[in-house]
């Protein structure tokens, strides 16, 4: 089972963001489109939600880069437990 | 139109690949356009540019698919022109290397064939109507347009940067290119005869490119893979369903561009992600400076790992994702 750690890992990051994509699309669609008439305005808007959203994933993936290598990094400098 | 026209082409260029693959490895050794396989004891010299093979099957592929379906001419004719820009930069990169950020301005050339012909063919060629789940067809009049460059150059650079190990390429995109044709049987089944081209080179380049790779892709392979799949999927309007597909490579991608500060080419790297130890097994560099990678965090997760075990988590990375992908155009309202 430790061999699949990292599917595990990544598996689950790759399932939720498309859950997370799949429902801003839906909030987009119900809050921006349904509400603000077709102009430049809902386009921004629109560009700003998705914008949002990119970079909340960005910054999570990065601290979570961070942890994980500084995990590893710790581990490699303690050396092999016998 | 039957099925059997689809089956030809997928089947033609299957076996085309199969053939001219090893005929290309051949001639790049007589050229002496080799390439150490560094993750292999003795740092074995191997065939470089295997990305002619792909392009010599899929072309012939895409001209039997417009004879047999003579209403797809128009998209074919603009598949065959992205294709054709983004390997003729790889290739030019295999010969003689660009910098990063010249290689990535030069892949945005390949949204021109996409605009020429939707402005002079509209009625073949249509954009900025991607299906998407639970909503169907969005009709995005400034949006798509906006970000139109990215669409064939973003897949072909997200491709090219995961293209680091023996068979992740061709089999990632293999993985992309099924989910995709299923996607195109759901909505546009004649549509789907632009995707088996691409598909069958892959199937019948892959044998020679995986563990131990026996030619090597090159950018003029993985560039023109990326950039097939980003252009097949402006014209049949599966523009998410690809972004799926490419989750782990955008998601490889975003995080190299960020921690090296922009594109650039793994030789104008001071540190490596990776660091290759004694018996060949990679391990992640647990320097703070070095770039991060979806790889270097694989391997901070797991621990040491052989090549050829590392590149099977990046496939079944990609399988993870081309599923996702076959489920949105499921969820999607026909």
């Amino acid at each position: 089972m430790s061999g699949l750690r990292s599917l595990l890992v990544f598996g689950v990051l790759i399932v939720l963001v498309w859950l997370s994509s799949v429902a801003l699309l839906y909030a987009i669609d119900a809050l921006i489109v349904a509400v603000v008439k077709e102009s430049w305005a809902r386009t921004v808007l629109g560009l700003a939600v998705f914008a949002l959203w990119a970079f909340s994933w960005f910054m999570a993936i990065i601290v979570l880069s961070r942890k994980l290598i500084s995990s590893w990094a710790r581990r490699a400098s303690e050396g092999p437990k016998t | 139109m039957g099925g059997y026209e689809h089956l030809i082409v997928l089947a033609f260029s299957a076996v085309l690949a199969y053939t001219v693959t090893p005929r290309v490895a051949k001639a790049m050794s007589a050229l002496k356009h080799v390439r150490p396989d560094v993750h292999k004891p003795g740092r074995p010299l191997v065939p470089y540019s295997g990305g002619i093979a792909i392009y010599a099957s899929t072309m012939p592929a895409l001209l039997a698919a417009a004879l047999l379906d003579t209403s797809l001419a128009a998209q074919i004719c603009v598949l065959a022109a992205v294709a054709s820009i983004a390997f003729a930069v790889g290739l030019v990169d295999d010969f003689k290397v660009l910098g990063g950020r010249t290689k990535t301005l030069l892949t945005l050339l390949t949204v021109l064939p996409l605009v020429a012909a939707h402005i002079a063919l509209p009625s073949h060629v249509q954009l900025g109507r991607p299906l998407v789940p639970l909503l169907g067809r969005l009709r995005l009049t400034i949006v798509y347009w906006l970000l139109l460059p990215l669409v064939a150059a973003g897949p072909a650079n997200v491709v090219n940067m995961l293209d680091v190990f023996n068979g992740v390429m061709p089999a990632t995109s293999l993985a992309a290119a099924a989910a995709l044709t299923v996607s195109a049987y759901l909505f546009e089944p004649k549509g789907a005869l632009l995707l088996l081209p691409l598909l069958g080179a892959l199937a019948g380049y892959l044998p020679y490119n995986k563990w131990p790779a026996r030619v090597l892709n090159g950018d003029s392979g993985s560039l023109m893979v990326g950039a097939y799949i980003g252009a097949v999927a402006a014209l049949l309007h599966l523009e998410f369903i690809a972004a799926v597909t490419l989750i782990p490579h955008i998601l490889n991608g975003a995080l190299v561009i960020v921690s090296v500060g922009g594109f650039k080419e793994h030789r104008q790297m001071k540190e490596r992600p990776v660091v290759v130890r004694e018996g060949f097994k990679l391990v992640a560099s647990s320097s703070q400076t070095a770039p991060i990678s979806l790889v270097r965090l694989i391997l901070a997760v797991e621990g040491p790992l052989e090549e050829k075990q590392v590149a099977a988590r990046l496939i079944a990375l990609g399988v993870v994702s081309s599923t996702l992908a076959v489920v949105s155009a499921l969820l999607t309202p026909r």
